[in-house]
């Protein structure tokens, strides 16, 4: 599921600190000249105000159940129809919004924080970049699905343990992009230079390196939301997700692809959601990317 | 002295229920005259043809003493034959035992084999088989089975086709365990031969069952081949062998969707896994015939009776009367299920002639009343309080059918009287594990059983916690009603202690029989001679043939 | 170089000694007793604790992964508590369904990204590139069970093209090929579009760069400059990927194979998981580990190569 990302760690390294002010308008005028990222961004924002407002905008309680009223098709009462308890899908995506959104960011979280701090080490001080790799290379052994079904099952099936999967899942990823940043940066002339003018380990990896890996980060960061979505919709798939009732996206799917040969609604469009989400977060990342890394513009 | 002794008083009834049990779903004109019933074949069997069966996961062994895996029943009935069968209506007919006869002191059973019985690799099936085949099972190590016939003292062969089994105590329940598929007859010399390897791969396996297993692909397909020379189908089935069908291919489909996409596209031309949701769909559908059956399940949720508050049992009376089980038939099932009234379902002996004296009626008003009486009163929230504590009751739930859709609806019938329901969904594995240590307030699951001793004695004896009784429920009267009757042979006197038994588990509360699921099967309009056994669905498949 | 690789090579024990550790972990912390799975949910207490015996899971915890490591060590894998069936035997059997599966994902997504992903940078800002970009963002955003139903409900059940489930025997059998068709495309969605991405980007990187400028300068055809000079060097970083991404092929196209009920790993392993088979888990763990650490090696040599930057010491 993370393999989304692109290793080109090696080429991003050599772009300048990115400090200046100037610098900073020209990636956003960048960003705002791409089409796509900017829609991307525009539906990104759009999701986060529906998670934030979800229970003023839902037009129904999502739990309310009206058994003879199910698998409705799309009406004017109910915009997308009815689920299997006949419960408002409309108003069940509109707040599942927050705890698939919720989720992926604190899955992300986990394997950002994880990630970067295990690579920086690693990168940077090669006595413990042996052992710290074959950590990961240990975790990266493990096949990432089976990995996480194995976490969930030793965990329990619920919602944040799938967030505390998926988000290990992904921890290696983000250790090895930040280790190889930090191992083509530390040779460099101008971190040569600091530390001969007597800067510290601790100054030089806040100060020098991390400022630099991180716009290779954040593209990543992006790019893993959309990632981890869809890894906690697959395990919910597997049915190792959020237990019923919540409205979670991957968990509505998971139950309604049992009627999808009778009733196609209640599966499509907490799938679509799903789909223009990560959509969404790709379009942003791929943006920023480019943003932050003119050089391909240059060609 | 008589082979046929027991369970003949109830058959009377019992034919007249199973008649109408098995028959076709719907009531569409075109599902009746063929599908289910007895006597449903369009014109002459015909010989040849492969039929492919769809099921949701694969045999887990070929041995059949080392599984009760319903997936690995299917399999072995196929291809093992046993010394006793139970009927269509449950009773008890002979098979590889012609005959037998019962000491009066109900200790010592000797039975009689039928001669010219052969397994695939040609060797005789004899009294030395049948002796072993029961010693091993007794004896093997993490069988999860051999319980069932532990009351077995010795097992002799007089001669070649006499055994003697010898028990330590009467044990009513011998014959109906040995019907069961994991008293499978083996071969002694080849099964000693491979060991620890018995049933794993198709080489390793030898039975005397109307087919052969040829090539067995894990979690993808198991073939049967016809055993050309099997004559000694039992009696319970028209075609005494060789079977019609060249072959059956039971291929793995664990996708609901797929399954079914699979049989209306003539690829598969049966299963017995229909989705309920599915039904309404495939009514209509010219390329699949729904047949449904009945076995006999319970789907039940059980109460934690030495947690508070579920000691209490008013609180236990209500949350019984909270549950409107016609909106779980409805609702949760699709229609495919009945009310159930009690642990028993209707059919079997020991199954109450009047349930609906002692089950409880659904009433939410009457269920507030005992939740006030009990000190519980409504709080501003809509959730009951005493001493400033909510009524939270955590359900605890793994798998089973239409659960997506039952779950929720039960969370909701008991919010509607003041009751919090947390769920609290495990992985099975976990559940089981769960149980046993006891962490549930309330729990919910389904049991299949072939006795109502196989749900009685199973839950509700004393000996039998931690689990199954699962439930902490002990009463002495119920346990003493229980031994009496395991070890009875007077089918009267046993199905009135069952009988008692039940009426006692109701009105202690403890456990709310919510649902009898019907099954539902999935035929192609080309797949004939189709006659469902409540135990094992297809059974021998010595009378299915495919018509052109 | 190579004494970096014999080191690498060495470095391999601890990883598997760690993912063995690892395994047996996550498993015996995992709630969920084997002997329960195995007696059923019903069976009384002695028969559950004569099988648990039986597994020798009533040793303490590092009593029995020692005697697995030790008959592991002795290539003995041990065998399935449910099945009894040797877990060599179990891999053995979906081993090469796995590799099918993996293999024609593979190859369809490399027949599919490299030349869209060649033309659309050659073709740069064309419809091409952008229809391709569009795709490929597509690819990467569906999540591969709906790239699955869908497509096995429009070909399969309503137009009947191909079969809806299961494995079809070898490839060159006609049956066999038809039936890996569409859980290899569904495989592929994913790498194909990662693929193409990675290809475009990488070839918009070379033709930058300056040898292709010279090349151009002196006069070469435009087709001899793509396809012989800036492919050859674009193509490094897809190779890389490329093996990250058959490497997760290996691992298991768990979502795939459940969809079309093909039996491979990965099936093999979820269902062992849930199922608290351990000797099952543990032995498709060890196997995907010994890819994986193979496929992180290459990966780790080739970076060497493309970047020279990076220094091994």
């Amino acid at each position: 599921m993370n393999a989304s990302v692109k290793p080109q760690q090696a080429d991003q390294a050599a772009t300048p600190v990115l400090k200046e002010r100037s610098h900073a308008q020209a990636v956003l005028h960048r960003l705002l000249r791409n089409k796509a990222a900017v829609a991307g961004g525009v539906v990104v924002i759009l999701l986060v105000l529906v998670a934030l407002l979800a229970p003023h905008l839902a037009p129904a309680d999502p739990l309310l159940q009206d058994v003879p009223g199910r698998f409705k098709p799309p009406s004017a009462a109910h915009w997308l129809g009815t689920d299997e308890l006949g419960r408002d899908i409309l108003s069940r995506i509109i707040v599942g919004s927050r705890i698939s959104l919720l989720s992926s960011i604190i899955a992300v979280s986990i394997s950002l924080t994880v990630g970067v701090v295990v690579g920086l080490v690693a990168g940077f001080y090669a006595k413990l970049d042996n052992f710290l790799m074959r950590l990961i290379d240990i975790m990266m052994a493990f096949p990432g699905i089976l990995l996480a079904i194995a976490i969930v099952s030793a965990l329990g099936p619920g919602q944040f343990n799938v967030m505390i999967a998926v988000g290990i899942q992904v921890v290696p990823t983000y250790a090895r992009i930040t280790r190889s940043q930090v191992l083509s940066l530390r040779s460099l002339d101008y971190i040569l230079a600091a530390r001969s003018q007597g800067a510290g380990d601790t100054r030089i990896i806040f100060k020098h390196i991390l400022p630099n890996c991180l716009a290779t980060i954040i593209v990543y960061t992006t790019l893993n939301l959309a990632s981890a979505i869809l890894s906690a919709s697959t395990l919910s798939f597997l049915g190792l997700g959020a237990p019923p009732p919540s409205p979670e996206w991957g968990g509505m799917v998971s139950t309604a692809r049992q009627f999808f040969l009778n009733y196609p609604n209640v599966a499509v469009w907490p799938t679509l959601a799903i789909f223009v989400t990560v959509l969404a977060f790709n379009f942003l990342g791929d943006g920023l990317r480019d943003a932050l890394d003119p050089r391909l513009k240059d060609v | 002295m008589n082979a046929m002794r027991r369970k003949a008083p109830a058959l009377a009834a019992l034919l007249t229920a199973l008649a109408l049990i098995v028959s076709a779903c719907g009531g569409s004109p075109k599902d009746g005259a063929t599908a289910g019933g007895t006597g449903g074949q369009q014109g002459q069997p015909v010989k040849g043809g492969t039929l492919t069966v769809a099921r949701i996961e694969d045999t887990e062994t070929l041995d059949p003493q080392r599984t009760t895996a319903v997936s690995s029943n299917h399999i072995n009935a196929m291809v093992y034959d046993t010394l006793v069968v139970q009927d269509y209506d449950m009773s008890l007919k002979p098979h590889l035992a012609e005959k037998w006869e019962i000491s009066d002191d109900q200790k010592t059973y000797t039975f009689h084999l039928k001669q010219g019985v052969k397994f695939w690799s040609g060797k005789d099936f004899k009294a030395a088989d049948a002796k072993y085949t029961l010693e091993r099972w007794l004896g093997l190590k993490g069988s999860p089975s051999s319980y069932l016939i532990k009351p077995i003292d010795k097992v002799e062969a007089k001669d070649d086709y006499t055994v003697v089994v010898t028990l330590k105590e009467p044990y009513g329940l011998l014959l109906t365990n040995l019907a069961s598929p994991y008293a499978s007859m083996l071969n002694s010399e080849f099964t000693k031969q491979h060991d620890a390897d018995y049933g794993t791969k198709p080489e390793t396996v030898d039975g005397t069952g109307p087919f052969k297993i040829t090539q067995w692909s894990r979690n993808d397909s198991l073939t049967l081949e016809r055993n050309d020379a099997y004559t000694w189908g039992p009696g319970i089935v028209q075609n005494k062998g060789p079977a019609y069908v060249d072959k059956i291919i039971w291929k793995v489909i664990p996708e609901g969707a797929t399954r079914m996409a699979e049989l209306e596209t003539g690829n598969a031309q049966f299963t017995a896994d229909v989705p309920a949701v599915d039904v309404a769909r495939l009514k209509s559908s010219q390329s699949v015939k729904l047949v449904e059956y009945s076995d006999f399940n319970t789907v039940f949720i059980g109460m934690r009776t030495n947690k508070a508050p579920l000691d209490d049992i008013k609180v236990r009376q209500a949350i019984q009367q909270a549950i409107n089980k016609q909106e779980v038939v409805d609702g949760g099932f699709y229609g495919l299920a009945t009310e159930a009234k009690s642990p028993v379902a209707p059919g079997l002996p020991g199954a109450p002639a009047d349930a609906a004296q002692t089950s409880y009626k659904y009433d939410p008003a009457k269920a507030g009343q005992l939740l006030d009486e009990a000190g519980w009163k409504m709080g501003a929230n809509g959730i009951r309080e005493k001493d400033g504590k909510p009524l939270k009751l955590e359900l605890w739930y793994s798998k089973g059918a239409n659960i997506e859709v039952v779950i929720p609806m039960l969370q909701a019938q008991l919010k509607k009287v003041g009751i919090q329901i947390d769920l609290k969904q495990l992985e099975w594995a976990a559940y089981l594990e769960a149980l046993r240590a006891g962490k549930h307030e309330l729990m919910y699951m389904s049991i299949r059983y072939t006795t109502a001793d196989g749900v009685l004695y199973f839950y509700f004896h004393s000996g039998q916690r931690p689990a199954p009784n699962r439930f902490e429920y002990v009463n002495k009267s119920v346990d003493d009603l229980l031994d009496k009757a395991r070890a009875s042979s007077d089918d009267k006197a046993q199905a009135k202690a069952w009988e008692d038994v039940q009426a006692q588990v109701m009105k202690d509360a403890f456990w709310i029989p919510i649902v009898h699921e019907k099954r539902v099967t999935g035929v192609a309009p080309t797949l004939q001679g189709l006659k469902l056994h409540p135990a094992n669905v297809l059974y021998k498949g010595l009378d299915l043939w495919l018509s052109k | 170089m190579s004494r970096y690789v014999l080191r690498r090579l060495l470095l391999t024990l601890p990883v598997f000694f760690g993912v063995s550790v690892l395994v047996f972990l996550i498993l015996h912390l995992s709630p969920g007793d084997p002997a329960l799975m195995i007696a059923g949910a019903d069976a009384p207490p002695e028969t559950i604790r004569a099988v648990r015996e039986e597994l020798g899971l009533d040793r303490p915890v590092y009593e029995q992964y020692a005697s697995y490591v030790g008959r592991v060590l002795h290539g003995d894998l041990g065998r399935s508590v449910r099945s009894k069936e040797p877990v060599s035997q179990l891999v053995a059997a979906t081993f090469p369904k796995t590799a099918t599966l993996a293999v024609a994902a593979l190859v369809i997504a490399v027949l599919v990204a490299l030349p869209t992903g060649i033309i659309a940078a050659v073709r740069r800002n064309s419809w091409i590139d952008n229809g391709t970009r569009l795709a490929a963002f597509l690819g990467v955003s569906m999540p591969v069970f709906a790239v699955g139903l869908l497509l096995m409900w429009v070909l399969s059940y309503k137009l009947r093209l191909l079969p809806l489930s299961g494995y079809g025997g070898p490839v060159w059998t006609i049956k066999g090929f038809k039936a890996v068709i569409l859980p290899a495309v569904t495989s592929a969605s994913f790498s194909i579009a990662v693929l193409a991405r990675l290809t475009r980007s990488s070839m918009l990187d070379v033709i930058g760069q300056d040898f292709i400028r010279t090349a151009r300068a002196k006069g070469l055809a435009e087709r001899v400059v793509v396809y012989k000079h800036a492919l050859r060097n674009a193509l490094l970083p897809v190779i890389t990927v490329l093996g990250v991404q058959f490497g997760g092929l290996m691992g298991g196209a768990v979502v795939t194979e459940t969809i079309f009920a093909w039996p491979g790993m990965g099936r093999l392993a979820l269902n062992a998981i849930l199922s608290r088979d351990f000797p099952v888990v543990q032995g498709v763990v060890l196997l995907v580990a010994v890819m994986f650490v193979g496929v992180n090696l290459l990966v780790d040599l080739v970076y060497g190569f493309v970047d020279p930057r990076i220094q091994y010491d």
